[in-house]
């Protein structure tokens, strides 16, 4: 072991005076080596700045949430004891139902979107058939339409199949003699967001495991089939997990697409029982009206099951976010 | 002649390997089915309805291209055209730029813990939904918020204004919503264009005697362009399609009509004032003008590179 030896820190390259070459670039870095550390002192201090008012909301958000209305009024900018953690017993309390119906709602449809997307894009990555592109490119060409702009049409169509719905529950009533209805509906169900977020989500899976899949060399696949592997078993045994870290992706970015979409809850749901947290969280502020302490207790409780998945697997959160979004 | 018999027995194999077509049709059943019902439906609906008259509940009557003139005269619709006008041309140049400075800065940090550090912290608040974020800065505004107390600390009382609701400032204090518009989503974009550029790119403009703002604007931009086309589609198709900021900051596009924007015209028109025929055909217009805007754009970089 060499003793003395320097640790530099890293990625530093050796001045000319520790290497022994005199060149055109470090003898430039060594000449104004007070400028080279201001400017590096500059930029982190800018860097810190940002960061620092990126997080001012949050901050004031996570301070304020435990304070009375009293503590609110009376130290605006600092936190002040005693902490009032009932306004997090009161948000627990009010929004129980919207984080249940969120995660319910993320759950079915991202196994939904994982479970088809798979399929599909195995079937499509894997063998020829008629209209195969065409049916392909069917998929693929909705990545260009926003569904926001279909938002009207959209609901008129989920209000008939709620019709269509009622009135098939009317009949069976009256054919099997039932005592009451079924109850069926498609507005104001959990459906109604689940069957359209599938529907949209393995969009992005179809065209990323295709992707996939189809690179993955056929010799494993033609191995798997002499071991006498049907279609079902190459998938699960051969490409599934092969292609983990894509799914990986394809569940992240689905799963913050569910979670926050607000607009289609909010016009085909009404009722307390279905309602999802973004929409929740409209009627949970103004029942907080002026408290302002569990109003952002409120806030802090709807971002709580999205930092357990980012702290559970932070880097597939950061490799999702970019990359569904460069392959497209 | 043996390697032909060969590949012949190969793809005779292959073909026989294929499960039955039926199989086939019947994976495909499930997504394909879910398109139709719920994307295909109701686009094409609303690409029939943009020519008719519909309000709710009544029959709709086909109008052919009365909807378009009505729009092109209406002067909300205007106003709402130049207000996403104002609107988008400051998001989009704060959120194509001050991302990327950020980027930079990441980039410039020596320790790669440290700048894997940094970039978590830029994903950090993506963790509370969009609709919270925007409540909270809804709150920021109004009167017992950050920016009104802060003035009055400082002792600037008269720049104090009810941001959200003064003609004046409504629609700046909806554009200037996420300052400093450190996104996360953009600065990783960026960071992934500067790391992919070979290290020994940035060695040779530097042995070249190029400065650090030579090295940004020489080397850095021209070599992630990409990464700048995706965001500027991105955030171009974000601005004219999100309206869910304005209708949580100002419910309405209120003061009047100075924080209205299409999308939310088009939503009001559907589910407020009840014309349904002219909601389509605010979307149709808006889905064709996104689309003109990405094929050129597209156009544009191929004939770029």
């Amino acid at each position: 072991m060499r003793v003395g030896l320097i640790v530099y820190p890293s990625r530093r390259p050796l001045s000319s005076t520790e290497t022994g070459i005199e060149d055109n670039v470090s003898r430039n870095r060594h000449t104004r080596p007070w400028a080279a550390s201001a400017s590096a002192v500059s930029w982190r201090v800018c860097l810190a700045f940002v960061l620092a008012l990126t997080f001012l909301p949050f901050v004031f958000m996570l301070m304020t949430s435990l304070k009375d209305t009293h503590q609110f009024y009376h130290s605006f900018w600092l936190p002040k004891l005693p902490l009032q953690w009932g306004n997090y017993a009161y948000a627990f309390r009010e929004m129980k139902m919207y984080i249940l119906n969120s995660l319910f709602i993320t759950a079915v449809s991202v196994t939904g979107i994982t479970v088809l997307s798979c399929l599909a894009g195995f079937v499509f990555a894997r063998y020829e058939f008629p209209g195969r592109e065409t049916l392909y490119y069917g998929i693929i060409v909705l990545m260009m339409i926003p569904g926001v702009l279909m938002l009207v049409p959209a609901f008129v169509w989920a209000r008939e199949i709620d019709m269509a719905l009622k009135g098939l529950d009317g009949w069976l009533t009256r054919v099997f003699q039932l005592k009451e209805q079924l109850g069926l509906k498609f507005i104001d169900s959990h459906w109604v967001m689940i069957m359209p977020y599938m529907a949209g989500g393995q969009v992005l899976g179809i065209y990323l495991l295709r992707g996939f899949f189809s690179q993955i060399d056929k010799d494993l696949f033609e191995a798997a089939e002499v071991d006498g592997a049907g279609p079902m078993r190459q998938l699960w045994h051969v490409a599934i997990p092969l292609a983990r870290p894509v799914i990986g992706v394809v569940v992240i970015v689905s799963a913050l697409a569910v979670w926050n979409n607000f607009l289609w809850p909010l016009v085909t749901t009404s009722s307390e029982d279905v309602m999802v947290i973004t929409v929740g969280m409209l009627r949970y502020t103004t029942r907080a009206g002026a408290r302002y302490g569990e109003m952002f207790a409120g806030y802090t409780v709807s971002a709580i099951p999205l930092a357990i998945l980012f702290a559970l697997c932070t880097r597939m959160f950061m490799k999702g976010i970019t990359s569904g979004a460069l392959k497209a | 002649m043996s390697a032909n018999s060969d590949s012949k027995r190969c793809t005779r194999y292959r073909r026989a390997s294929r499960p039955p077509l039926w199989l086939i049709y019947l994976l495909l059943l499930g997504p394909v089915g879910l398109l139709v019902a719920f994307n295909y439906v109701p686009a094409i609906s609303a690409l029939f309805h943009a020519f008719t008259r519909w309000d709710v509940g009544e029959a709709h009557v086909w109008v052919g291209l009365a909807n378009f003139r009505e729009l092109f005269s209406d002067p909300v619709f205007l106003k709402s055209c130049l207000n996403l006008f104002k609107l988008g041309t400051f998001v989009f140049l704060v959120n194509i730029t001050v991302p990327f400075i950020v980027a930079e800065m990441i980039f410039h940090l020596r320790s790669e813990r440290w700048s894997y550090f940094c970039r978590v912290l830029v994903v950090l608040p993506m963790v509370v939904p969009g609709v919270v974020v925007f409540m909270i800065w809804r709150y920021m505004y109004s009167d017992a918020g950050i920016l009104t107390e802060f003035l009055h600390t400082v002792g600037l009382r008269d720049w104090i204004y009810p941001w959200l609701s003064h003609p004046k400032t409504a629609l700046w204090a909806v554009a200037c919503v996420g300052f400093p518009f450190a996104q996360g989503f953009p600065i990783l974009i960026y960071y992934a264009g500067l790391a992919n550029i070979p290290p020994s790119v940035l060695e040779a403009a530097e042995i070249d005697g190029c400065g650090p703002l030579a090295r940004i604007f020489r080397v850095h931009i021209p070599l992630i362009l990409a990464q700048v086309k995706l965001l500027v589609v991105v955030t171009v198709i974000g601005v004219v399609n999100g309206f869910q900021s304005i209708y949580i900051l100002t419910q309405d596009g209120g003061p009047g009509y100075e924080t209205m924007v299409p999308g939310l015209y088009m939503y009001l028109n559907g589910f407020n004032y009840q014309r349904m025929g002219y909601a389509c055909a605010i979307g149709l217009v808006m889905l064709l003008f996104l689309l003109v805007f990405t094929i050129s754009l597209n156009r544009l970089a191929r004939q770029r590179g």
